[in-house]
């Protein structure tokens, strides 16, 4: 449950706003942009990914996973990392954000499509939520890159974030690639090793917890300011009784 | 009695001057609305947790202890657990027991506002 924080953190030294954009999920327009020795240079680097990707989940148990995951998520990582570096150098950042959006709503639709079919709807709905907060941390980051520089007594504070940032947001673009290797080339995953990939997966919510602090630390809360008069009127208390009296009948489990 | 966004309550279903005693449905919450929405009225907005882990699901965020910080005044124990976001409710604050459990982690607080903006399609 916890393995997500057991593998040993290969970190990056610099902050939240040095990040290059998240750009390592493919996509089938990116090939319409790109010249042709950019796109020969991005399938070499693909296909470098599947080998590693098709590795995962070509396993039967938990276990083996678990292990083949140890050997080969840092090549999996470096491997998005220099898809992501070469996509800010050979493609012009307007079309690079459209194509990064594009490669998200494909990817929700995929899942839509085909992922109760391949996965289960339980798995399916997890991968649909990790695409989604993906594209929400994806919109964080940009504001990040492009937002003000952040001052000297913070910057130690947001390369803690960033470190913890850049492994998480990884483990979890591990497991979803995991995901769309087995849809890309129509492998099945087993029962158990679905279960870890789902696991893995969860990553995603430190990610945006993580994205979300690096926010706060450059446009900081009005949380604590007084708030305006208000006055708790009858009407106020008949809907938080009411509110309680339902909580009566709610229909969750005992604690 | 102030009440901040990611503090951890026992919260009583009923009022337990009047019952005497604790019921199947009084759970640990955490208070995800704002400080100062909490510091206005007799309410809180807050999430449900259940140390029935198998609910963890897409946007039933698993939090584990280690994304706790417990507190040491309070004799009620924390344990892994998943945040219900799908069961966001309004609190009376006469219901949440005090002391305060604990605290979330700032990762995890902010983890279950993007459960919750994903709850709301909040895009």
């Amino acid at each position: 449950m916890d393995s997500v924080l057991e593998i040993e953190r290969n970190r990056p030294q610099g902050g939240l706003g040095e990040l290059p954009t998240f750009v390592g999920l493919p996509t089938k327009n990116s090939a319409r942009v790109l010249s042709e020795e950019a796109a020969e240079l991005f399938k070499a680097i693909l296909s470098v990914l599947n080998d590693l990707l098709l590795r995962a989940i070509d396993v039967q148990t938990r276990e083996e996973f678990i292990a083949l995951r140890s050997q080969i998520f840092d090549d999996t990582r470096k491997t998005q990392k220099a898809m992501g570096s070469l996509a800010m150098v050979v493609i012009p950042k307007p079309t690079l954000d459209r194509l990064v959006w594009e490669s998200f709503s494909e990817m929700e639709a995929d899942l839509t499509e085909h992922g109760a079919k391949k996965f289960g709807v339980v798995a399916r709905d997890q991968a649909i939520f990790t695409v989604w907060t993906l594209r929400k941390i994806n919109r964080l980051l940009s504001r990040i890159v492009e937002g003000p520089p952040i001052s000297a007594e913070l910057k130690e504070r947001d390369k803690e974030i960033a470190k913890d940032f850049s492994f998480y947001v990884y483990w979890a673009q591990f497991h979803i690639e995991c995901l769309f290797a087995a849809m890309r080339f129509k492998k099945p995953i087993t029962p158990d090793v679905l279960d870890e990939i789902c696991d893995g997966l969860r990553a995603v919510v430190n990610a945006y917890g993580l994205v979300r602090q690096g926010i706060a630390l450059r446009w900081p809360s009005q949380d604590n300011e007084e708030p305006g008069t208000f006055e708790w009127d009858e009407e106020d208390q008949e809907l938080l009784d009411s509110s309680m009296a339902d909580m009566e009948e709610m229909e969750i489990e005992e604690y | 009695m102030e009440f901040k966004q990611g503090e951890i309550y026992w919260v009583m279903m009923k009022d337990t001057a009047t019952t005497g005693a604790e019921q199947k449905k009084d759970r640990p919450y955490v208070i995800v609305s704002r400080n100062q929405i909490n510091r206005l009225g007799q309410h809180v907005v807050a999430v449900p947790f259940t140390s029935k882990l198998r609910h963890a699901c897409a946007h039933r965020i698993l939090i584990p202890t280690t994304q706790m910080v417990p507190n040491p005044a309070c004799a009620r124990k924390l344990v892994d657990s998943v945040a219900l976001t799908d069961h966001i409710r309004v609190l009376d604050k006469s219901r949440l027991e005090q002391p305060k459990m604990g605290d979330l982690s700032e990762t995890a607080r902010l983890g279950i506002e993007g459960a919750l903006a994903y709850v709301f399609d909040i895009r």
